[in-house]
């Protein structure tokens, strides 16, 4: 984790400069800049995570083109609204290389983030280690201190159900309350 | 419904992308045959769309802590200075 933020830190020094000038040059805000690339780093983060993509030169071009294609969809194409995923899905597609989930998905996911918290701090970071930062079982189980890759994929099926529980229980209480 | 760790590794493998395309036949098939294993399969997409959205909440808050961390810190002046110079009509 420290790793990751010290790698952030880095990029955000190399990379944010070109990206609020190009912002400031078109009008936009410090705020505005700092929204774009951030989302921008989301993307790239997700992306190079998703496909296993080792960028060692290009991360900072790469940074910017999504950080560009971003401010042009949000604030010349006025879609603020139109989240991450929705946006990316048309860039990545340019690319040959999409991930996009589906709108309703998304609803899901946004009305429980709050509920997973239910599920224990230890366990959600266990389950987004896997699942978003996508380590494997040796490096989670040293990184949570388990004694091999085995008691972590015990520990991370039980966290699994847990949250498999709780979404499924909020959504059947959210579906009973708008019907 | 509960299942072993090797039948929820198989449906994961399924639902993440990761099966050969046999394994993901048969899982499309028995979804469409098995409405109480078609709901478990949904809940459980569920569950990994949230987790997910939970790691890119906690990744945003550490962004904006590096972002506050350069804006506010003696030992980055310069590079704060640099950026705001770029907003000043």
């Amino acid at each position: 984790m420290a790793d990751r933020q010290a790698v952030f830190m880095t990029l955000y020094k190399k990379c944010f400069p070109s990206v609020a000038h190009y912002i400031a040059k078109r009008g936009g805000t410090l705020d505005e800049a700092e929204d774009v690339f951030q989302d921008a780093l989301l993307a790239f983060y997700e992306k190079t995570r998703e496909s296993q993509l080792h960028l060692a030169q290009d991360e900072g071009a790469y940074v910017f083109g999504i950080a560009r294609y971003l401010w042009k969809k949000r604030y010349h194409e006025h879609q603020r609204q139109t989240s991450l995923d929705e946006l990316m899905a048309g860039y990545w597609e340019d690319q040959e290389n999409e991930w996009s989930q589906p709108a309703e998905q998304q609803v899901v996911a946004q009305r429980v983030v709050r509920v997973l918290q239910a599920a224990g701090q230890q366990c959600m970071r266990l389950l987004t280690a896997f699942y978003y930062e996508k380590l494997d079982m040796v490096e989670i189980a040293s990184r949570f201190g388990f004694s091999g890759a085995r008691s972590a994929t015990a520990q991370k099926f039980k966290c699994l159900q847990k949250v498999k529980q709780l979404v499924r229980q909020k959504s059947l209480q959210y579906e009973d309350f708008v019907e | 419904m509960k299942i072993s760790l090797n039948e929820w590794q198989q449906r994961e493998n399924c639902l993440l992308g990761n099966a050969s395309g046999e394994q993901q036949a048969l899982f499309e098939a028995r979804q469409l045959l098995d409405l109480e294993f078609r709901e478990a399969v949904h809940w459980q997409r569920a569950a990994y769309t949230a987790i997910r959205a939970c790691g890119r909440t906690q990744l945003r808050g550490e962004l904006k802590q590096i972002h506050q961390t350069l804006f506010t810190t003696l030992e980055h002046r310069t590079f704060a200075e640099k950026i705001r110079a770029f907003f000043r009509k």
